[in-house]
């Protein structure tokens, strides 16, 4: 039961007494005196399968009064989803992994029973008084995917109900909002955030105070807020992850900076492609709106500000904050030429600050536990943590936080637990804007400025681990694939120069590839750079320009030996290293395999023997999944 | 009249000082590095940016170094005091070599075949930055050419989606039909939905035309007849109705070519249909003799002596000239009708003075002047805060001041559309009234309301009208007036509402000239009353329901002498037929809905036996004299 459905007459936040009655009910709600059973219902959980072992388990325990079934967000090890914790009464927990619908039915016996399996175990956690765990298992901090992080921003991600207000206050949430209002001037708010350190959480790493101040500073009869969360980058999940797990950080964020800026009105907007994030935002204003704490008087202070969701339509550009403001008037989605910049002119022509969901969910804890606290996490220049999107070829994959600072290396191998199985090459950063840091440069440590020095970004936090069996020509194709659909088309340079630089990297990776083309890239690199109306065509090279500096070696070895040692792209097996075969003696001809693959790329009569045709197969995997009797074979 | 230049407020003075290529160069505050430049002869290249419109850094080739350290584009970027600008760099032509390969390379640039080659920026483009070919493999895209308008040819194979099509169609037109559609190296221009041009909301002004840098919009009755180089080019004004656009018009080896919009002119370079196409092509035949009836043709002398003996003879004659003509033909054409006792009349220019009569009515009734009441020009539309319009076929009848109506609304005016039939605006107008042929009954009843308050009101009618009075009453209001308001009491009521709520009227009379009241004090009427003996008509090259005007005098006439351009059924009818010029070989001054003097400039040598209209009319004024010899071409 969520807070908003116990709403009764007059559920006004006014001040701290009314905040501590919430804070009360959401801790009843977090550990209601009996064994709790928390599913994770995050878009990852939900595609593992979390919605049927939820529908199980509220079955099973329906009658079972000593246990109760929740709903929570994203833990970050999305590799195990779905992942269940089951918290007792005294405040141990034990997380379960794999929890599909059959593990469920046990678990929800086990859970009615009274006895907990200590297998198909994640980690154990301790809560609320618990001290210590009676159950053999690791515990959170102990697992290698989670000891190097440090979980400030996800703090809230999978521990609480991502609808329950009174959970997220409970938590610590809304305080921040009340003691910036209570105790603070506006420009102190903004003097906290600049000493904290915080910087851009989308990637552009600006000094988050400093813009606030910009905005601060703007005199005039209308002021805007927006929360970019357009999330754009291929494999990164980060925001998506965080609005669907706790919103209400996010809100609170902008909140207080609504009181230290001036601006009275904001919009998140959301990519289309997240409906759950959608669906969680527009629950969470809602609930904000019905307890006056967005409107004209929030929290009693008599500031006001209130928020709307804006969605977008499939344009990553929008991600750009000129495009974004344009789409939000209903204008194409273009980018506009800066100066001037949105705390002078913004959405509709007023002073605007933007900021990313990430940082957004920063800002409740700054204020709460001071800018000093903030910045003591992370590096001289940049305080606080980075969630990063791990994937790839790598064995954990999921949704890391770790400090600003931290090593390339513990990511990949302590906390990603390595690659699956060829030798490391590198880490993909910064998406189609970003670079690779290669093998000989595990150890930098990762910050906006170390990252840019290796021609790479930091991005938005998406992180592609690379082993062997990835070809760097075929990755930098990738990203110049998307650049080309996503270019807006305003400006020459992007528009065209990136279509050129894909031809030239699929014939490379075709094996038309010509002596003069690593020249060609690089001048198309330069013209692009230089000339680009905006970030997505000024970096549209990058993935090109580090490949090159990296692994030259391998575009020459497209173009001169037309093979790619890789062994990955056209000219390998374009498998990725990976070949399937589906077992003839075995194959029923059920035709499954077929209608999953995404290319075409198996064919056979019904009833008979299937086959994959290699030279189509992109190694996918996704046929042997789909088939019933498991009979194909993957080497490699 | 206006100036259209989108250009940052720049109205003081120069007050900063840069330096471009090390160059001083002056500045206001506001303007950017490209408008200075500009001011000084320094040549900043460009393809998107284009006077009057939105400056929006698309193409990318005016990128300058600001400072040494950073690339802006020198059409956004406003210029500071100190600032150092680098754009004839090595380095920055490099940069727009590349994106001109580009450009090229991207579309279907057949220059050999384009009707723009020689007229074409980014040839010129090409030329300035010392290219001949791309180095980059052709596209060789699918692009459509659109050939269903009679006037515009849209072939997006020479597109490079610079937008100063579309950004005019929105700020100068304002009928918002052209816009982008796809994405990246797809992205095309569209007409609505992606309809053909002719099927579209497209008012064929071909504004577009001429802002198209390249061959992809062009005049499809222009096409592959002269370049703009090997034209000669005559500034003259249009006297297809009463906005007395400026044109510019491109003559080849005794043709017309092209007519634009005047470049350098204060219209910002837009024209309508009527006078961007339509004057190039009348297609009616030419009267290149003088004839009478039953005769064929004959020398001119004859004619005129044939003329003159009917006139003389006459016991009443009734004389009836087109308002489309300049002052001094009709000067002369009332002198000369004026030694017959004739009744003369000019028509449209009985609304003229009928509405100035009623505005110093009004005016002393209000305790103001009539030119209070008055606006300046169509151009006092464009900064209103409020626009009422009786009468919505200006739409049809003066196309760019209905684009200065949209452009106010556009702009946050509110607009009021008031038509006998439906409202021509549209979705445009904030309110729309469809009054039926008691147009003077909404105005009436807006003057009552303002009086009265919105109590007084029993009527179902005075709702959308509640709306009008507080936006005139808040802020600067125009009514304009269409040429179909002819009833006297919508003109009163107009006024008056004008004059309290500190509004003004605008007047747009129907055609060219029927705003030079005081000039001809004999001709306050529209038509001919009796049926007169004689009737003398000089109908010019009127056509249609200008020409139908006419028909009823000539049946109601004995004898029937016309002084035309064209044949049509009235020359065919008539006794006499006198040859008249034709717009392009007209000259002498016509005055506009502002009140202001536009020149008529000969635009070609007539080629028939008369060399000017008042010769023919000045024969015929001294009857008893041998013919002049300019009428008779030498």
């Amino acid at each position: 039961m969520t807070a908003l459905a116990e709403l009764v007459e007059d559920r006004t936040v006014r001040d701290r007494s009314d905040l501590e009655s919430l804070e009360r009910e959401g801790l009843d709600s977090l550990y209601p005196g009996v064994t709790k059973v928390l599913v994770g219902l995050s878009s990852c959980g939900r595609a593992a399968g979390a919605d049927d072992a939820y529908e199980v388990f509220q079955q099973e325990l329906a009658d079972v009064d000593e246990a109760v079934v929740g709903r929570t967000g994203c833990l970050g090890f999305c590799d195990r989803e779905p992942l269940v914790e089951v918290v007792e009464p005294n405040g141990e927990s034990i997380v379960y992994e794999g929890v599909t619908e059959d593990v469920a039915r046990k678990l929800a016996d086990a859970v009615a029973r009274g006895d907990l399996p200590e297998t198909g175990v994640l980690a154990g956690r301790l809560h609320h008084e618990a001290r210590q765990h009676s159950h053999d298992v690791p515990l959170f901090e102990e697992v290698p995917f989670y000891a190097a992080q440090e979980r400030i921003v996800l703090r809230n991600s999978g521990l609480i109900d991502p609808e329950s207000l009174a959970e997220y206050v409970a938590r610590g949430g809304f305080f921040g909002l009340h003691e910036a209002l209570t105790e603070y001037e506006p420009g102190e708010v903004v003097e906290a955030v600049q000493a904290s350190n915080l910087r851009g959480r989308g990637g552009g790493g600006f000094p988050t105070g400093d813009k606030w101040s910009f905005l601060a500073g703007n005199d005039a009869d209308q002021k805007y807020l927006i929360c970019n969360a357009d999330e754009g980058d291929p494999g990164a999940y980060m925001d998506r992850t965080l609005l669907e797990s706790d919103p209400f950080a996010v809100i609170e964020g902008m909140l207080i900076a609504s009181y230290a800026t001036g601006a009275t009105q904001g919009y998140v907007y959301v990519r289309a492609e997240y409906p759950l994030a959608i669906e969680r935002l527009e629950h969470a204003i809602d609930t904000l709106r019905s307890v006056g704490l967005l409107g004209t008087d929030v929290l009693g202070s008599g500031h006001a500000f209130d928020l709307e969701i804006k969605k977008g339509a499939g344009a990553f550009v929008c991600g750009e904050e000129t495009a974004l403001m344009a789409s939000v008037e209903s204008e194409r989605g273009m980018p506009r030429p800066r100066p001037p910049y949105p705390p002078q002119s913004g959405l509709w022509a007023k002073p605007t600050n933007i900021n990313n969901v990430e940082t957004w969910a920063n800002v409740p804890q700054i204020v709460r536990k001071g800018a000093d606290w903030f910045a003591d996490v992370g590096t001289e220049n940049s305080g606080g943590t980075k969630v990063f999107s791990v994937t790839g070829d790598v064995r954990n994959t999921g949704l890391v936080e770790v400090p600003l600072g931290t090593p390339v290396e513990t990511v990949v191998f302590e906390v990603g637990g390595g690659t699956t199985g060829g030798e490391f090459k590198g880490v993909q950063t910064g998406g189609p804007s970003g670079g690779v840091v290669p093998e000989e440069h595990a150890d930098t440590p990762i910050d906006y400025e170390t990252l840019v020095e290796l021609g790479s970004m930091m991005g938005s936090g998406g992180m592609i681990v690379m082993d062997e069996s990835t070809c760097m020509v075929d990755q930098s194709r990738f990203f110049l694939d998307f650049c080309v659909d996503e270019s807006c088309g305003k400006c020459p340079p992007c528009r065209y120069g990136t279509k050129q630089t894909l031809q030239i990297l699929e014939g490379i990776t075709n094996g038309e590839g010509e002596a003069g083309d690593i020249d060609a890239l690089q001048s198309l690199a330069d013209t692009m750079a230089d000339t680009s109306l905006c970030g997505l065509g000024q970096t549209a090279p990058n993935p090109v320009v580090s490949t090159l500096e990296y692994f030259e070696e391998e575009y020459w070895a497209h173009i001169e030996d037309e093979e790619c040692p890789a062994g990955d792209c056209e000219l390998g097996s374009g498998t990725h290293g990976k070949t399937y075969k589906i077992l003839q003696e075995e194959c029923v001809g059920c035709h499954q395999c077929a209608k999953a693959c995404p290319v075409d790329a198996i064919a056979g009569e019904h009833q008979e023997p299937h086959s994959i045709d290699p030279e189509a197969c992109i190694g996918c995997g996704q046929c042997a999944e789909a088939c019933p009797l498991d009979i194909i074979e993957v080497r490699g | 009249m206006i100036t259209m230049s989108k250009t940052t407020d720049a109205d003081g003075e120069f007050e900063i000082e840069f330096e471009i290529d090390g160059r001083t160069v002056e500045a206001r505050p506001g303007e950017t590095i490209l408008e200075a430049a500009d001011r000084v002869g320094i040549d900043i290249p460009t393809l998107c940016a284009l006077e009057g419109l939105t400056n929006v850094g698309a193409c990318r080739m005016c990128l300058v170094e600001v400072d040494g350290e950073r690339l802006e584009t020198a059409c956004t970027t406003a210029a500071e005091e100190g600032m150092s600008v680098a754009m004839d760099t090595e380095a920055l032509w490099d940069r727009r070599r590349t994106i001109l390969e580009l450009l090229f390379a991207e579309e279907n640039h057949y220059c050999m075949y384009c009707e723009a080659e020689g007229d074409c920026e980014l040839e010129d483009m090409f030329n300035r930055a010392g290219l001949d070919a791309s180095r980059f493999p052709l596209e060789y895209p699918d692009r459509s050419v659109d050939t269903s308008s009679e006037w515009i040819t849209m072939d997006l194979d020479r597109c490079i989606n610079c937008g100063r099509c579309i950004r005019t169609c929105e700020e100068v037109v304002a009928n918002d039909t052209l816009s982008f559609a796809g994405r990246g190296k797809e992205t095309t221009i569209v007409a609505d939905d992606d309809v053909p041009l002719a099927d579209s909301s497209c008012i064929e002004c071909g504004a577009c035309v001429q802002a198209c840098p390249t061959g992809a919009l062009y005049g499809s009755a222009s096409a592959y007849r002269g370049r703009t180089a090997e034209c000669e080019t005559v500034e003259t004004t249009c006297t297809e109705c009463s906005m007395g656009c400026a044109l510019e018009v491109d003559t080849n080896s005794g043709r017309i070519v092209r007519i634009e919009g005047a470049r350098d002119g204060e219209d910002g370079a837009q024209l309508c249909e009527r006078g961007r196409f339509e004057l190039l092509a009348d297609g009616r035949e030419r009267v290149d003799a003088a004839s009478i009836h039953g005769e064929g043709a004959v020398d001119l002398e004859v004619a005129l002596e044939r003329a003159s003996e009917a006139l003389a003879d006459a016991d009443s004659v009734g004389a009836v000239a087109s308002d489309r003509l300049p002052t001094e033909t009709l000067v002369a054409f009332a002198e000369a009708m004026a030694a017959y006792d004739a009744e003369v009349a000019v028509p449209g220019t009985e609304r003229v003075a009928t509405e100035a009569r009623i505005a110093e009515r009004v005016a002393g009734e209000l305790g103001t002047t009539a030119s209070a009441l008055r606006a300046d020009g169509p151009e006092a539309v464009l900064g209103a805060d409020a626009v009422v319009a009786f009468d919505t076929t200006i739409v049809d009848t003066h196309p760019i001041a209905a684009a200065y109506v949209r452009r106010a609304a556009k702009d946050g005016a509110t607009l009021v559309g008031v038509d006998e039939d439906e409202d021509r605006f549209g979705s445009k107008s904030d309110v729309s009234i469809a009054s039926g042929p008691a147009m003077r009954g909404v105005a009436a009843r807006a003057v009552q309301l303002f009086e009265d308050g919105a109590e007084a009101f029993t009527d179902d009618r005075a709702g959308p009208l509640l709306q009008v009075v507080p936006a005139l009453e808040d802020g600067t209001g125009v009514i304009v007036l269409g040429p179909g308001v002819d009833d006297e009491e919508t003109i009163i009521d107009a006024y008056a509402l004008a004059g309290m709520t500190d509004g003004v009227v605008l007047s747009l009379p129907d055609r060219a000239n029927a705003a030079a009241d005081g000039l001809i004090d004999t001709t306050v009427a529209d038509t001919v009353d009796a049926a007169p003996d004689v009737a003398y008509l000089l109908a010019a090259d009127d056509e249609g329901t200008d020409l139908d005007r006419l028909l009823p005098v000539a049946r109601a006439a004995d004898t029937v002498i016309v002084q035309a351009t064209r044949e049509s059924t009235l020359t065919r009818a008539a006794d006499v037929v006198l040859p008249a010029l034709d717009w392009f070989e007209r000259e002498g001054t016509v005055t506009d809905a502002s009140r202001a003097e536009g020149e008529l400039t000969r635009v070609l040598e007539p080629r028939g036996p008369v060399d000017e209209d008042r010769a023919v009319l000045d024969a015929l004024a001294d009857p008893g004299e041998a013919p002049d010899e300019e009428v008779i071409e030498a």
